[in-house]
C-alpha cells in the first residue's frame, strides 16, 4: 500500500508534547513540536539554537529544513529566519495561542494568517539574563 | 600597554584613558577602540590626517562545486550560512571571519571575498599619537578594526587604550596582549556588579589590574569592600565634583578643569609601570 505523506507542521512551543504552552518567539522557542494535519504528534525537537548570541532564527530554521517540515506557525519572525525558509519553500504562519493542539485547530480552520514579511525587527538577541537590564 | 576597561559603560573610561595620556611625560600611543562610538577625540581634540578602510574577509560559495553537505552551516558557530538542499545563503553581517566554513568545506567550494565594516582614522595631538576605530552604521562585528588598529602599536611606546564597555567579543579583542587592565567603576550597585564581571574577564585572561573609582563618594562603599576580598588595588579615587562635569560637557578633560588631578594620574601611571616590570605586587 503506497504510504500518503503527511503534512510536517512544526509549531514553537515551550515543553515537547501537544498539551505544550506555544512560544510567539520563532529564534528563541524552546521547542519544535511537529504535528501532522491529523492532529498525531510526529516528534518533538529541542531548539539547539535558543541561546546563541546571534542568529538564532537562522539556525532554527536550518533545523526545519533538515528535517523536512512543510509548515511553521510562530507568533514573530524576524527577516533572517524568513529568508531560509522562504528559499526551501516552508509556508509560515502567525497568530498562534494556547496549546500546540489548540494552536493546530487554529491552523485547520483557517483562522491563522500566512506570513509573507517579518513581523519582528531584526537583532533580537537573547532575552537579558536575569537581574540585568 | 595599558587597557582603561569597565563592565558597565559611562563610568568614565574615555576620561581616565585621556587623562592618562595627557599627564604622561613621554610620547603616548592613544587607541580609542570603542568603535561603536569612539569620543576620546573630543577630549584630546587630535588633528586627523590619515584614514583607512578596514575590511574583513567573509565566504563566498561556488554553487557549482558545493555538494550542499551543510557542513559549513554546522560548523559556523555565529550561524552565517544557511544550506538548503540546491542553495547556500549566507549572512556576512554576522560573519566573524574565523575561516572555518572555507576551511573545513570537502568540495572546496567556498572562497573569501572582502567586506568593507569600519574606518581607521589617526593623527596627533601634542605628545599623543592617536588612532580611532569607526564602525560602519549597520555593522556588528567589531573586532576585526580593533585587531587592526592594535597591528599598528608601535614596540616599546606606552600605549594606552581605551576599551568599549561591557564584557563582550570586542573588549576581550581590545585586552589581549595587554600589560595593565585598568578597570573604572564606579560606586553603585550597577557599577560593583560589572565590575565583578569585568574582573572574572581579566582574571582569565590573566593580566595584571587595578581599579580607579570615579564619582566616588562615601555613600556606598561595597565597591571598595569588593577591591579589598579580590586582592584588587584601588589605584586611584576621583571624587564627584560638579566642575568636572561641566568641564567634561564642554569637552574639556578633567586635567585641564583641575590641573592637580594630573599629579594623581602620574602615580597610576607610575604604579602600572611598576607592576608590568615585577616590582610591585598586583591583583592575580
Amino acid at each position: 500500500m503506497e504510504e500518503v505523506n503527511k503534512l510536517q507542521i512544526a509549531i514553537c512551543s515551550n515543553n515537547h508534547d501537544l498539551n505544550s504552552q506555544v512560544d510567539e518567539r520563532f529564534g528563541r522557542c524552546a521547542y519544535f513540536v511537529v504535528v501532522d494535519e491529523t492532529g498525531n504528534l510526529v516528534k518533538a525537537m529541542s531548539n539547539s539554537s535558543l541561546n546563541s548570541p546571534q542568529g538564532a532564527g537562522i539556525a532554527a530554521a536550518q533545523l526545519l529544513i533538515n528535517n523536512q517540515v512543510d509548515t511553521v506557525l510562530t507568533g514573530r519572525m524576524g527577516p533572517k529566519a524568513m529568508k531560509p525558509l522562504q528559499a526551501a519553500g516552508i509556508d509560515i504562519y502567525t497568530g498562534i495561542s494556547g496549546t500546540v493542539e489548540q494552536t493546530l485547530d487554529l491552523f485547520l480552520k483557517g483562522s491563522l494568517t500566512q506570513l509573507e514579511t517579518a513581523n519582528s525587527p531584526k537583532h533580537g538577541g537573547p532575552l537579558p539574563a536575569e537581574g540585568r537590564a | 600597554m595599558i587597557t582603561i576597561a569597565s563592565g558597565k559603560g559611562g563610568t568614565g573610561k574615555t576620561t581616565v584613558a585621556s587623562c592618562l595620556a595627557m599627564s604622561a611625560r613621554q610620547t603616548v600611543q592613544f587607541l580609542d577602540c570603542d568603535v561603536e562610538e569612539p569620543n576620546a577625540h573630543i577630549f584630546l581634540k587630535p588633528r586627523l590626517t590619515r584614514e583607512e578602510a578596514v575590511s574583513q574577509d567573509i565566504p563566498n560559495v561556488d554553487r557549482n562545486k558545493c555538494s550542499f553537505c551543510g557542513q559549513c552551516a554546522e560548523i559556523c558557530m555565529f550561524n552565517a550560512l544557511a544550506v538548503l538542499a540546491d542553495e547556500v545563503l549566507t549572512f556576512p553581517e554576522l560573519c566573524h571571519s574565523c575561516g572555518g566554513c572555507w576551511t573545513l568545506c570537502p568540495e572546496k567550494a567556498i572562497t573569501t571575498t572582502r567586506r568593507e565594516i569600519g574606518l581607521i582614522k589617526s593623527g596627533s595631538a601634542e605628545n599623543i599619537h592617536f588612532t580611532q576605530g569607526e564602525l560602519q552604521v549597520g555593522t556588528a562585528t567589531s573586532p576585526p578594526i580593533i585587531k587592526a588598529m592594535k597591528e599598528t602599536i608601535q614596540k616599546n611606546s606606552l600605549v594606552i587604550i581605551d576599551a568599549p564597555p561591557g564584557t563582550s567579543c570586542p573588549v576581550v579583542e581590545t585586552m589581549e596582549g595587554s600589560d595593565f587592565v585598568l578597570l573604572v567603576t564606579e560606586p553603585t550597585a550597577m557599577g560593583l556588579n560589572d565590575l565583578a564581571i569585568a574582573l572574572q574577564v581579566v582574571r582569565v585572561l590573566d593580566i595584571p589590574c587595578g581599579v580607579i573609582i570615579n564619582r566616588g563618594t562615601d555613600v556606598y562603599s561595597k565597591v571598595e569592600t569588593f577591591c579589598r576580598e579580590n586582592n584588587l588595588p584601588v589605584l586611584m579615587k576621583i571624587a564627584v565634583d560638579r566642575a568636572i562635569a561641566e568641564a567634561y560637557a564642554m569637552g574639556i578633560p578633567a586635567v585641564e578643569a583641575k590641573p592637580e588631578l594630573r599629579e594623581d594620574f602620574r602615580k597610576v601611571l607610575n604604579h602600572i609601570k611598576g607592576v608590568t616590570a615585577g616590582e610591585r605586587t598586583c591583583c592575580h
